[in-house]
């Protein structure tokens, strides 16, 4: 009888781990999407607010940002034209994101018309001095991690993950909560191999559009050093049938005017 | 005072040791402050602006750890090495100072891996990668990374060496006062290792923090060392073992009192103040040598304990007041000093010696009352025997020498001041920390090693700032401008009006150049069609960069070409080795964007061109790096430069290269310089003490003089007492100049000592000549009695402490080997001129009473 007792509790403890273990790459699969693909394309007007430690701005910067999902895949587009200040106006930085192969980088910079491609290593640099990383900005796909369910704290789904190759990367893991209503990622934490905090991501705002769960405000703090970027989407639209011809190389000279407005 | 203490012995003893033991009681409240910056007053303006410049650009003071291997051909490039760097690394990374707030910056810490790899991996890229990710696999691996740290600009002679063999890690701390501790972390984690590389750990704050530390370690040794030697010597002269503890305990009392009044005070125990127990010990026991001696040659005469002191004491009342006072007022003169810990220094070593005079005058008599006659039987002289006949054959050497050749003496004197004072002026005046240790000292071996293979181990930092006065645009320029621009399309025709307005409109608008792009923006997001969107946004770029040219005036290309002329200029005039700075980065960047090709190394073009080559740089792993270099407004830079020697001279001569550029060179804005770093520091407060020091000197000269006319109530007396401290004075800085010596604070601080001491001698000497002219009438007859007893005082003294200051000589730490020599010397020198010089300027002069 004990012995019974014994199995059916092994089975349920074991099965619930087994089932919320999937559960936990199911809700990180959705946060991605709710983050990065929902609808076939995407405009934002993006303002970034780079602080120092202090809290005091250094830089701000002002960039359209146009997203655009490749059918049949998980592939996307992704074209940024940086709109202020004046100095780096013009500058468009464009990514192939690949699911099954290191994603093309380009940056255009205007003033000696220069097209660079960018090395893919490089994926965890800063985005143009901010906290947030290249990809953050585009997004990192879940199946570069190992995500564990570890519970669930105020409406929020936590879930740890850990790199695939922990050489690629900067962090040893990382612990996001995820909202249960929405699936929009409220916290995310990047920890060393000590768990010592390296930076820390917060959802300010966000606000329903065309029926999407949108991202508005948000921060990343970099723990080490004090420094904070908030970034504040002005515009957001969806669907809006931007053509491919947007993400090719001929339009990192030759702005496509048409999507940069407002 | 006096009877009273022969008359109740005991309660001056007890006064004595309450009074202590109430100062003692002060003394577990130490605070010790081993900052050279505080050798400056806080709210000196050099340091109020390094204060604002470190957090102006988030700049803290550096610890260096150079690795280097002298046995592999590749130096610390192999494989084994590197991971050790890397380990280190880790290992820094991980440094938990627990028992102290603060520690490593982490996010400014630069070695190899922990900075970026910029080039173009293949044609047409470019890429940001950590340097060395992680330890090298293979020898060639290693190679791979000597080459990306040789080939950057930002990292060649820093980070890897110029002959490329040596590694260094440069360490960010959170404060100074912290640098022993993580050094020693540091050195505990290096001592784990075997091999053939050599760790050196170096850097101002390390030698001056460990310089403060060892100092401390000093004063527990040198200054008992000094009394065991003394205390040696005084029995050797007067062989009572119980009458010489009481000289020694007038020394400790005076010092124990000194510093527990310091500590009472709420005063820190800095490097100055630390000396203050080695400058009291040899004045204190000086008066007591002196009742000591005459004690001891006369005490036979009656045998009666109290008469002979009595009689010692008339005798020896005025010449004791007086070379007490002297004393005191030369160091209280450091007063005047503008150097704080001088200053508490000179005022709290005037007050023991006084209290050193006090002690002699009261607890000599009680002690030699409290003594048994019959212990003090033997004591003294009996007659002229024994050990001490050489000091009498001494003394009529010197005084055969003056009766038969005093012209000769008066000439040799005259002779030595001319030399001598010609030296004076050959004095370099020089100091730097790391040299306040000796030769063997890992400091110095390290400083060597590392300053042979890199830029350089000591930081300056120069900020430049824009003076930027502002002045209104002429709005009529940017018409003309917009207007040709537009000129230039057929779309552009029609916008010619709309945009006039939009600048005719903000005529009065203080911010006017921000309003009217602001409007053009809007006009491009209004616009009919996509082309005039365009040709408004670049409208409204034209008109922001004339705005941002304005303010960021650093991003300018004719600024930074200007900034890179003078930089050039510092590495080839200056004592720099490397500057790392803005011009560099976006220089590096520019290079790197095109191609790698070196055609490129220079300062991009246009406004933009500086602009997109930042933000390129921003790109990396460590875009806030920037923050040391530039201010994020861009109205403000700063240059980081590495010092091949920490010797002030160094520093002068490129504070000397930056002004001869800047008168030669126009700066095509107005631009305003600063200068700090401890390298800097240093050179101010030595600027400082140099100048303070003579002020005080000469101050205290005068007032000597002065002490000396009311004592002998005659300028010729008074002037003839002067002579073998001024003689003494010129003769040691004399010699100074001629053997090259670097002229410091040790050696500025002495002239000070020098004039206490050095006039003592002579106080002693000529108040009792007089005495004696004035009871023999004949210098003959005074000369034999002066060259008796007194002499042998004179000499007793000289000899008590020039030898007692020996053990200096072995310390660790040059100010002490200094101040030892110096001490030794200016006695020696005093002793002999007082014994030599004076009675054959009598005899010449024929001076009477």
């Amino acid at each position: 009888m004990k012995f019974l007792q014994f199995l059916i509790l092994t089975c349920t403890v074991l099965s619930t781990n087994n089932v919320l273990g999937q559960d936990a790459t199911t809700i990180m699969e959705k946060a991605y999407h709710v983050a990065r693909s929902q609808g076939e394309d995407q405009k934002i007007l993006a303002h970034m607010n780079i602080q120092d430690k202090n809290g005091k701005t250094t830089m701000e910067r002002e960039l359209y940002v146009l997203r655009k999902n490749v059918s049949g895949s998980e592939n996307q587009k992704w074209y940024a034209y940086f709109k202020k200040p004046a100095d780096i106006r013009k500058m468009v930085f464009m990514v192939w994101k690949n699911q099954d192969k290191d994603d093309d980088r380009w940056l255009f910079l205007p003033a000696m018309d220069l097209v660079k491609r960018l090395a893919s290593s490089d994926k965890r640099s800063s985005f143009a001095g901010s906290q947030f990383f290249y990809e953050d900005i585009t997004g990192r796909y879940p199946s570069e991690d190992i995500h564990n369910y570890e519970g669930e704290a105020d409406g929020n789904y936590i879930i740890k993950s850990s790199p695939k190759d922990a050489g690629d990367v900067e962090f040893d893991h990382y612990i996001s909560h995820i909202d249960q209503k929405n699936h929009l990622i409220n916290k995310r934490v990047f920890y060393n191999s000590k768990s010592q905090e390296l930076r820390v991501y917060k959802l300010i705002e966000s606000e329903k559009i065309q029926d999407y769960w949108t991202y508005k405000k948000f921060s990343m703090t970099d723990m080490v050093s004090g420094n904070k970027t908030i970034t504040s989407y002005k515009t957001v639209a969806y669907d809006l049938g931007i053509p491919d011809d947007v993400f090719t190389e001929k339009s990192l000279r030759k702005a496509p005017r048409k999507w940069l407005r407002k | 005072m006096i009877d009273y203490a022969i008359k109740n012995p005991k309660k001056v003893i007890y006064m004595m040791l309450a009074f202590t033991v109430v100062l003692l009681a002060f003394i577990p409240n130490i605070k010790i402050d081993t900052d050279p910056e505080n050798m400056l007053s806080e709210n000196e303006e050099v340091r109020i602006k390094h204060h604002e410049m470190k957090e102006k650009y988030n700049m803290y003071d550096m610890i260096v750890l150079g690795i280097v291997n002298d046995k592999h051909s590749e130096g610390v490039f192999n494989k084994e090495s590197l991971s050790k760097v890397y380990e280190i690394t880790k290992y820094i990374q991980a440094i938990d100072l627990k028992d102290k707030d603060g520690g490593v910056i982490l996010e400014d810490l630069m070695t190899p891996s922990t900075v970026d790899h910029i080039a173009p991996s293949t044609p047409g890229t470019i890429q940001f990668d950590y340097l060395m990710n992680s330890a090298p696999k293979s020898e060639e691996e290693a190679l791979l990374i000597k080459n990306k740290l040789m080939d950057n600009e930002m990292y060649f002679n820093t980070v890897v060496s110029e002959d490329g063999k040596a590694i260094a890690l440069y360490i960010p701390i959170s404060s100074k006062d912290i640098s022993y501790n993580i050094s020693n972390a540091i050195q505990e984690k290096v001592n784990t290792y075997t091999g053939d590389e050599e760790f050196h750990i170096t850097g101002l704050p390390v030698a001056e923090d460990t310089f403060g530390v060892e100092m401390f370690i000093q004063m527990g040794i040198s200054a008992p060392a000094a009394m065991i030697c003394i205390f040696i010597l005084l029995l050797v002269f007067f062989r009572k073992l119980k009458l010489i503890w009481s000289p020694m305990i007038v020394a400790m009392v005076s010092v124990l009192c000194t510093m527990g009044l310091l500590i009472a005070t709420g005063n820190t125990v800095h490097i100055m103040s630390s000396m203050i127990a080695i400058f009291i010990m040899p004045i204190a026991v000086l008066d007591s040598v002196h009742i000591l001696s005459e004690f001891f040659d006369r005490y036979q005469e009656n045998k009666d304990r109290e008469k002979t002191i009595r009689h010692v004491i008339k005798e020896l009342y005025k010449p004791m007041l007086f070379t007490s006072l002297t004393s005191a007022a030369g160091f209280a003169s450091l007063a005047l000093t503008p150097i704080p810990p001088v200053k508490v220094f000179g005022i709290f070593v005037a007050f023991g010696i006084l209290l050193a005079w006090l002690l002699t005058m009261t607890f000599i008599p009680a002690y030699i009352m409290l003594m048994k006659e019959e212990t003090l039987a033997d004591f003294g002289h009996t007659s002229e025997t024994q050990r001490e006949n050489w000091m009498t054959k001494f003394l009529d050497v010197c005084h055969r020498l003056v009766r038969n050749h005093a012209g000769k003496i008066a000439i040799a004197a005259l002779g030595i001041l001319i030399i001598t004072g010609y030296g004076i002026t050959k004095i370099q005046i020089n100091d730097n920390p790391v040299n306040w240790f000796t030769k063997s000292h890992p400091i110095r071996v390290a400083d060597k090693a590392l300053n042979e293979h890199f830029g350089g181990t000591y930081m300056a930092y120069l900020s430049i700032e824009s003076e930027g006065e502002k002045q209104p645009f002429d709005l009529n320029i940017l018409q003309k401008g917009i207007y040709t621009f537009l000129n230039n399309f057929d779309n552009g025709i029609d916008l010619i009006d709309p945009a006039m307005k939009i600048i005719t409109d903000t005529e009065s608008d203080p911010n006017a150049l921000n309003t009217i792009s602001e409007k053009m923006l809007d006009m491009a997001d209004e616009a009919e069609s996509d082309e005039d969107a365009e040709i408004w946004e670049d409208c409204a770029s034209k008109v922001e960069l004339m705005q941002l040219e304005y303010n960021q005036v650093f991003k300018n290309p004719k600024t930074l070409r200007y900034l890179e002329g003078l930089e050039n200029h510092l590495l080839e005039n200056g004592g720099v080795g490397k500057i790392s700075s803005l011009p560099l980065i976006v220089k590096k960047i520019y290079k790197e964007l095109n191609e790698g090709s070196e055609n490129y190394f220079k300062i991009p073009g246009t406004f933009s061109g500086v602009a997109q080559s930042i933000l390129s740089f921003q790109n990396s792993h460590y875009p806030e790096r920037l923050k040391h270099f530039t201010t994020p407004e861009y109205d403000g830079v700063n240059m980081w430069l590495q010092l091949k020697s920490g010797d002030n001279k160094e520093m002068e001569k490129t504070i000397a290269a930056l002004d001869n550029y800047i008168a030669a060179n126009p700066s095509p804005i107005k631009l305003k310089y600063n200068w700090s770093g401890l390298t800097y520091i240093n050179v101010i407060w030595q600027q400082k003490m140099v100048a303070g020091m003579l002020d005080a000197f000469l101050g205290s000269f005068l007032v000597v003089f002065l002490m000396m006319a009311l004592l002998f109530r005659s300028i010729k007396w008074a002037l003839l007492c002067m002579l073998p401290l001024t003689l003494t004075i010129i003769a040691i800085y004399g010699i100074i100049g001629w053997i090259g010596k670097d002229y410091d604070m040790p050696v500025a601080v002495l002239s000070s000592l020098a004039l206490g001491l050095a006039i003592d001698f002579a106080i002693h000497f000529l108040v009792r000549a007089r005495a004696s002219l004035k009871k023999n009438i004949t210098w003959e007859a005074s000369s034999n009695y002066m060259f008796g007893e007194p002499s042998r005082a004179i000499t007793r003294n000289v000899i008590v402490i020039a030898v007692g200051f020996l053990p200096l000589l072995f310390s660790n730490l040059i100010p002490y080997k200094t101040v030892g020599a110096l001490l030794a010397s200016i006695l020696i020198l005093s002793g002999i001129t007082t014994l030599l010089l004076l009675p054959a300027l009598i005899q010449i002069f024929k001076l009477k009473k």
